[in-house]
């Protein structure tokens, strides 16, 4: 078992800069996540948040700030995270066994007790019986548990979503959201989960970060003490849409969303 | 759960296309093709007789073919000769282009530079390069081989640039946050990704080397097919120059065939399209 990261973000700032022209995408960021916490960031798009998941994947770097992970600074990509985009980015040219096995072959770890896991991991969001298909031969939501599946085998200590609903359907986007409460829900993992629907970030979070425009800052944190295990049922309840009504009073107030 | 039953019988069927309706469908396309191209050359002969065409204009499909087996000793030598010429030009081709355009991807100074150059070199007709290739080369092997290079190489360098560069910018990010190194990032992600694109490359390259050692032959040469034709030409011998052509073309699909089928044995996680 893993042992959940903790992650700290201090005045962390992020300013792209192509020719002459600096875009800033994120703007003294300050925030703590606990370890096993999840964490949903939402906020319109082109607000940074995506941004913020590949600065604490230690795939860019913060222009000013100090972002630590367990304490020690983020260093060059940060090789424990396990990572799912909105694109399921699955290779082609292997199957769904070999693709979910991905990590244990780059980083060389112990293949039979990885390929144990997979087989588990697959079973648990319905995959059993395709592990020898190619990515071609499945549906987009297929691909994306498996993505979900390739990133969970290594058992990370950190989980990073970057929008891996957004090109679903909206019924694949439900059964997606309750794989993924389910899996994360042993909290062996800390997870940071970037969406631009409220529904989905209340359904999931622990908390949840609200982002305003670019340049991106957080307005609000926000406890969702809604019991677990969640069941889709909940978003009808009024606790439900009273967490869901709050995040867009917010939006409203930012203009982002207008009635007239 | 998830995974609904429909969408796993639609899922498998695609998997086994024997069974499937499109594979009939397929094949019925296969014997409409086949039926015209025999029916063309049926035309072809029964044009060529009713109409009286004397054999040194237009000769018919059967008298081409009857000469190709008569003299089949004559032409068998020649055209080993330029299908070697179209090999090792090919092979040049395949060594030198894609580790250019490997160069090519990874170090943005070489893409400026030799980027620009072989594109403009492009502009230049490289058939009007052919006689000074052979007085660089001489009149042997090598000019054939240097002209069918030159013809063919390019769309090797752009097929595999263009593959290689199509790797999404996500695929790289999980590639390095695996932590992945430069040499497992090329083999385990760049390459294969690209290895269907250099296959298109190297399709278009197979029929442009047949053309480049023609080329050279028809400059200067003293064996080959296109030696052979000239001979012809120079005799009025139209069946002979025409039985060069059909022996050519033979080598040009022969050789595309080859390049599908091994297309087809590497890259199996693809439906395969009917370009073949």
């Amino acid at each position: 078992m893993s042992k959940p990261v903790t992650i700290d973000i201090e005045g962390v700032q992020k300013i792209y800069t192509s020719g002459r022209e600096a875009v800033i995408a994120l703007e003294n960021i300050d925030l703590q996540i606990d370890p096993g916490e999840f964490l949903a960031v939402v906020g319109p798009s082109g607000c940074g948040k995506s941004t913020l998941l590949l600065l604490i994947a230690g795939l860019l770097e913060p222009t000013a700030g100090a972002l630590t992970i367990d304490g020690s600074v983020v260093k060059g990509p940060f090789t424990k995270a396990g990572i799912v985009f909105q694109r399921d980015v699955l290779l082609e040219w292997r199957t769904v066994r070999k693709n979910v096995l991905l990590p244990a072959q780059i980083k060389d770890l112990n293949r039979k007790q990885q390929e144990e896991r997979a087989e588990a991991l697959l079973s648990q969001v319905g995959l059993d019986g395709f592990e020898d298909r190619y990515p071609h031969e499945l549906s987009g939501g297929m691909r994306q548990r498996v993505s979900l599946v390739r990133a969970l085998v290594q058992d990370p200590p950190l989980l990073l979503l970057d929008e891996p609903f957004g090109a679903l359907d909206a019924l694949t986007r439900d059964q997606m959201c309750i794989d993924l409460s389910r899996l994360v829900e042993r909290g062996t993992q800390t997870t940071l989960f970037i969406t631009h629907s409220i529904d989905e970030a209340v359904f999931l979070a622990d908390r949840i970060a609200v982002f305003s425009p670019r340049p991106g800052r957080i307005l609000e944190l926000i406890d969702v003490e809604l019991p677990r295990p969640r069941k889709l049922s909940i978003q009808t309840q009024p606790v439900f849409q009273e967490y869901v009504q709050r995040i867009r009073a917010i939006f409203a107030e930012q203009g982002i969303l207008q009635e007239d | 759960m998830a995974v609904s039953p429909q969408e796993a019988t639609a899922r498998s069927r695609s998997r086994l296309p024997v069974l499937d309706g499109d594979f009939f469908r397929a094949r019925s396309q296969e014997i409409i093709t086949a039926s015209v191209i025999i029916g063309l050359i049926l035309a072809w002969e029964v044009l060529v007789r009713l109409l009286e065409i004397p054999q040194y204009l237009l000769p018919g499909p059967l008298a081409i073919t009857q000469r190709i087996i008569s003299d089949f000793d004559m032409l068998l030598p020649h055209m080993w000769v330029t299908t070697y010429e179209v090999l090792i030009g090919l092979g040049v081709s395949i060594a030198i282009g894609i580790p250019l355009a490997i160069g090519i991807v990874y170090s943005s100074l070489f893409e400026r530079v030799a980027y620009t150059i072989i594109v403009a070199s492009q502009t230049i007709p490289k058939v009007a390069l052919a006689p000074i290739i052979v007085i660089w080369f001489g009149y042997e092997l090598q000019s054939k081989v240097v002209v069918a290079f030159l013809i063919s190489f390019f769309p090797i360098v752009i097929n595999t640039v263009v593959g290689m560069k199509s790797l999404e910018r996500e695929m790289l990010y999980l590639a390095r946050s695996l932590g992945a190194s430069e040499l497992q990032i090329f083999l385990s992600f760049r390459l294969p990704k690209a290895l269907p694109t250099i296959f298109g490359g190297l399709k278009v390259a197979t029929t442009l080397a047949v053309i480049g050692a023609v080329v050279g032959e028809f400059i200067a040469a003293n064996k080959g097919l296109g030696y052979v034709q000239l001979l012809a030409n120079g005799n009025l011998d139209t069946v002979l120059n025409f039985a060069t052509v059909a022996l050519l073309s033979l080598i040009g699909i022969v050789l595309f065939a080859a390049v599908s089928i091994l297309e087809q044995l590497v890259i199996r996680w693809e439906p395969s399209d009917s370009a073949t």
